[in-house]
């Protein structure tokens, strides 16, 4: 497990596969290059590259890295995704799916030059792993012929298998009896219910009654002008996910990691609409740990927000588990409640979404961390996709 | 699936860690074994160095299998040699290259103007000794002008203490190996104080060395051949469990040889005033099997020289401004860098501000494995820098790190008689930013003055960086050329 300055990484990455070990490589900042070199000498010695810029990995139940205390069951995870393989975890659990392994391939694995080495491995080695019953395989939309390369290895033949191309077009979503190919991570978990026969096959992804109920109730509280969105995501994928069912109810989204390119916040037209931002890219983080650990960028920006008369809904993901922050919701709720003061002095209100990336067992506990939010007045979702639907019930 | 992968998803992982601590800090909460490396950017955070480090580690295939069983056998060349004092003979007679104008010195090639002051002091005194000069201020006109010859000592097959300094006409003992039968060189050890490897060149010094020409050659060659030699490693293996560490500390090695030598010059020395004369200084000279050793440990690594594609480091030396290192693999190249003073207890009068840098051929004994390196079977060494038995203890476990293997024919006692650290490699000093350690006298920086202390020396990475990065170039051209695949 390698978490060195990325300048070295390559380097002790090489040394550990020559003595025959599997390697986990936290650190980014790898070249391509060597991504490409690494992974090619591991596959032809029946090793295993996870990485560069592997956060997440669960291996024979003990978390790695940054991970979430998930129950141990019968769906094999690959990722190329962190945030996406927590969140994914986290998921399962909340519907009683256990996880039997969680490989991490790191953010570039399904790149044509990369070409999906560790993902089609990771496949092979859940497809033989007698705990695994079924397999999901998540990133970001791969290069096309990454893709194609994809969908003809893992045809779900043997098990049951859900690809989950986050944000790919809705036209290729595939609904099989053995392979499902979807575009969020609440259609993944779906999807698993589904093919393992724990739940509907084409379950509603809307808002509960409840969850509606407490929208009209936040509604009433905001001015005509905050009809936007800001949101501020220490999970990349997280922020890619709320952008897709925030893109999927018709609203225009701006973010630093844009859907499409067109999108991309530098874009924004001179007409505020929603943006949300990962706070995890280098233009936050240089000089300082991941925002999952160091919440002064995402606290600075949230207090901000009073000064912006179109935001009616901040929206968050706060994460739990191994190799996050110990006190999350302690950092966050001072600068909402600083927020709500400031917005106050001017006669406004703005609403705080969040959604809890975590789960009971997590160092940091759900429920205390989901109890402090509460009380600082956060309306709080069952998900990274509920919490994109609630923001939007709010300022629509 | 591989069967590796298998594993590691049947049975969980077993965790290495490199990096950020709190990584292992969960998986140790959670009882899974974790092992924290202590890691610190290689080659002193020189990017290029680390990513030189990993192509040349040990490996399967490639350049790291060619060094790896290169290595192999350098280390076994080195562990097999049996080092015997055979003789002595005068160095112009044997050491190959030496003739009428030359003088050999200790550490890396220099020339009289970047000669270090014992150097220059000593060089002097050999002019007077051999009588190519009468007066000391012909010797230094002489020293300075070009018609002197100057080369290391390690060039020759030869080693010198301090200074060096070997002269045509001095007597040299003759070491042997008796398993390859590579020979070495080295001179007699004047003892302590005011002698010519530290730099002294008045009458007294003269004087010592012609007695030592004249007298104490011959009867120590009597002995020694009437002996049938004397099994260097043997008496080495013994003091090293006797207290010493046979480089700054040979009071017990030089005891066993006294012992040996005592009985047999009694048979061979007619002359009892010649006896009683050497018997005299071999009894108040506690270094006696200092210059011995160095010609054993010169003899068991030239076994290790020029293996392809080996870095192993077979010579270590210091000529008081640079050490100097020379690489199994490339024998005829040395790998220089400035060095710095001993750390060390000064005799009364002195302190570190008369102290010359690192000085001396000697630490071919550091790189054979004995000397700093096997610091913990020899704690009271450590009475020089005032440390303690942990000091000696923490300084032997790091030469474990950076050396290829152990050395079964000496043990250590007290880590439950494991061999001592054997066999430098080059890779493993820029990977951890260890460099060797090495026991070792202090000279005064003047000429003329002599000995002033004792201490411990560390030896400069950067010769060990420039060593890495020629090994680079040397492997990459075995590895295109297919050469052992």
């Amino acid at each position: 497990m390698i978490s060195t300055p990325g300048t070295y990484a390559a380097a002790e990455a090489l040394k550990a596969l020559k003595l025959g070990l599997h390697t986990m490589i936290f650190s980014s900042d790898v070249s391509l290059q060597d991504e490409i070199a690494l992974k090619k000498m591991a596959r032809k010695r029946g090793l295993l590259v996870m990485g560069p810029d592997c956060g997440t990995a669960i291996l024979g139940g003990y978390p790695l890295a940054f991970a979430n205390v998930v129950p141990r069951g019968d769906v094999g995870i690959v990722a190329a995704s962190g945030s996406g393989l927590q969140e994914l975890s986290c998921q399962l659990s909340r519907h009683a799916l256990g996880v039997s392994q969680a490989i991490g391939t790191g953010s570039r694995d399904l790149s044509r030059e990369v070409g999906g080495i560790t993902m089609l491995q990771g496949y092979e080695a859940l497809l033989a792993d007698e705990n695994t019953r079924l397999i999901v395989l998540l990133s970001k939309p791969p290069h096309p012929e990454v893709a194609q390369d994809l969908l003809h290895h893992c045809t779900g033949e043997g098990k049951p298998l859900v690809l989950c191309f986050l944000g790919m077009d809705a036209e290729h979503v595939i609904t099989g009896e053995r392979r499902r190919v979807v575009r969020t991570i609440e259609q993944a978990v779906q999807a698993a219910l589904a093919l393992l026969g724990k739940g509907p096959s084409a379950p509603p992804l809307g808002l509960s009654p409840e969850l509606a109920e407490r929208a009209q109730e936040a509604r009433a509280k905001l001015q005509p002008a905050q009809r936007h969105i800001r949101g501020l995501f220490s999970g990349g994928t997280l922020c890619s996910e709320a952008q897709v069912v925030l893109s999927d109810l018709g609203r225009a989204v701006y973010s630093n990691v844009p859907l499409r390119p067109e999108l991309h916040v530098a874009q924004q037209p001179s007409a505020p609409g929603d943006v949300l931002l990962d706070v995890g890219t280098e233009e936050y983080t240089v000089g300082r740990p991941h925002p999952m650990i160091d919440f002064r960028a995402r606290r600075a920006q949230i207090t901000h927000l009073a000064d912006n008369p179109n935001v009616g809904v901040l929206l968050l993901d706060v994460i739990l588990g191994y190799g996050a922050h110990a006190d999350p919701a302690g950092e966050l709720v001072p600068a909402i409640q600083e927020l709500s003061e400031r917005a106050a002095r001017v006669g406004r209100h703005v609403v705080t979404v969040a959604s809890v990336c975590g789960t009971v067992g997590d160092p940091q506990g759900l429920r205390p961390t989901e109890q402090r939010l509460l009380e600082a007045g956060v309306l709080l979702a069952p998900s990274a996709a509920q919490g994109a639907r609630l923001a939007h019930a709010i300022v629509s | 699936m591989s069967s590796k992968t298998e594993t590691l998803i049947k049975e969980g992982p077993r965790v290495v860690n490199i990096g950020l601590d709190s990584f292992a800090d969960n998986l140790a909460s959670l009882g899974a074994p974790v092992t924290r490396l202590d890691w610190r950017p290689p080659g002193e955070g020189d990017a290029e160095l680390a990513r030189l480090v990993a192509e040349l580690a040990d490996d399967t295939e490639g350049a790291g299998a060619l060094i790896r069983e290169a290595n192999g056998v350098a280390l076994s060349r080195f562990l097999a040699a049996r080092p015997m004092w055979v003789g002595m003979a005068r160095a112009i007679d044997v050491i190959p290259g030496m003739d009428d104008h030359t003088i050999l010195h200790a550490g890396p090639p220099v020339d009289w103007d970047g000669m270090c002051g014992p150097i220059k002091g000593a060089v002097v005194g050999a002019l007077l000794y051999e009588g190519w000069a009468r007066s000391e201020k012909q010797a230094w006109r002489l020293a300075a002008s070009g018609r002197i010859r100057y080369s290391p000592c390690n060039d020759h097959q030869a080693v010198g203490p301090m200074a060096g300094i070997i002269s045509p006409s001095m007597p040299v003992m003759v070491v042997r190996n008796e398993t390859a039968g590579n020979i070495a060189y080295a001179t007699m050890n004047e003892g302590w104080g005011r002698a010519l490897r530290f730099g002294a060149y008045d009458p007294p010094v003269i004087r010592k060395l012609k007695w030592m020409e004249k007298t104490l050659a011959p009867a120590l060659k009597g002995a020694v051949e009437q002996m049938g030699g004397i099994d260097v490693r043997s008496m080495t293996a013994r003091a090293l469990h006797m207290g010493d560490e046979c480089h700054n500390r040979d009071v017990a090695a030089t005891t066993l040889l006294f012992r040996d030598l005592t009985l047999a010059l009694a048979g061979t020395v007619r002359s009892r005033s010649v006896l009683a004369s050497v018997l005299d200084f071999l009894a108040h000279q506690e270094h006696f099997f200092l210059n011995v050793s160095m010609a054993a440990c010169k003899a068991a690594l030239q076994a290790a020289e020029g293996v392809p594609n080996s870095t192993m480091v077979t010579v270590l030396a210091r000529n008081g401004r640079e050490l100097g290192l020379r690489v199994s693999a490339l024998p005829d190249r040395w790998f220089a860098a400035i060095t710095g003073t001993a750390e060390g207890l000064f005799f009364p009068g002195y302190s570190a501000a008369d102290a010359n840098p690192d000085i001396g051929d000697s630490a071919i004994s550091e790189a054979a494995g004995i000397g700093a390196f096997v610091m913990a079977t020899a704690p009271a060494i450590t009475q020089v820098i005032g440390g303690t038995t942990e000091t000696a203890l923490a300084a032997t476990q790091n030469m474990y790190r950076i050396t290829l293997g152990e050395n079964p024919n000496y043990t250590l006692p007290i880590l439950g008689f494991r061999g001592g650290p054997a066999g430098i490699d080059v890779r493993r000093v820029v990977e951890t930013g260890i460099t060797p350690l090495i026991d070792t006298g202090i000279a005064h920086k003047d000429p003329g003055h002599g000995s002033i202390g004792a201490g411990i020396a560390k030896a400069p990475l950067a010769c060990f960086n420039e060593a890495l990065r020629a090994m680079a170039d040397h492997v990459r051209k075995a590895v295109d050329k297919g050469a052992g695949l």
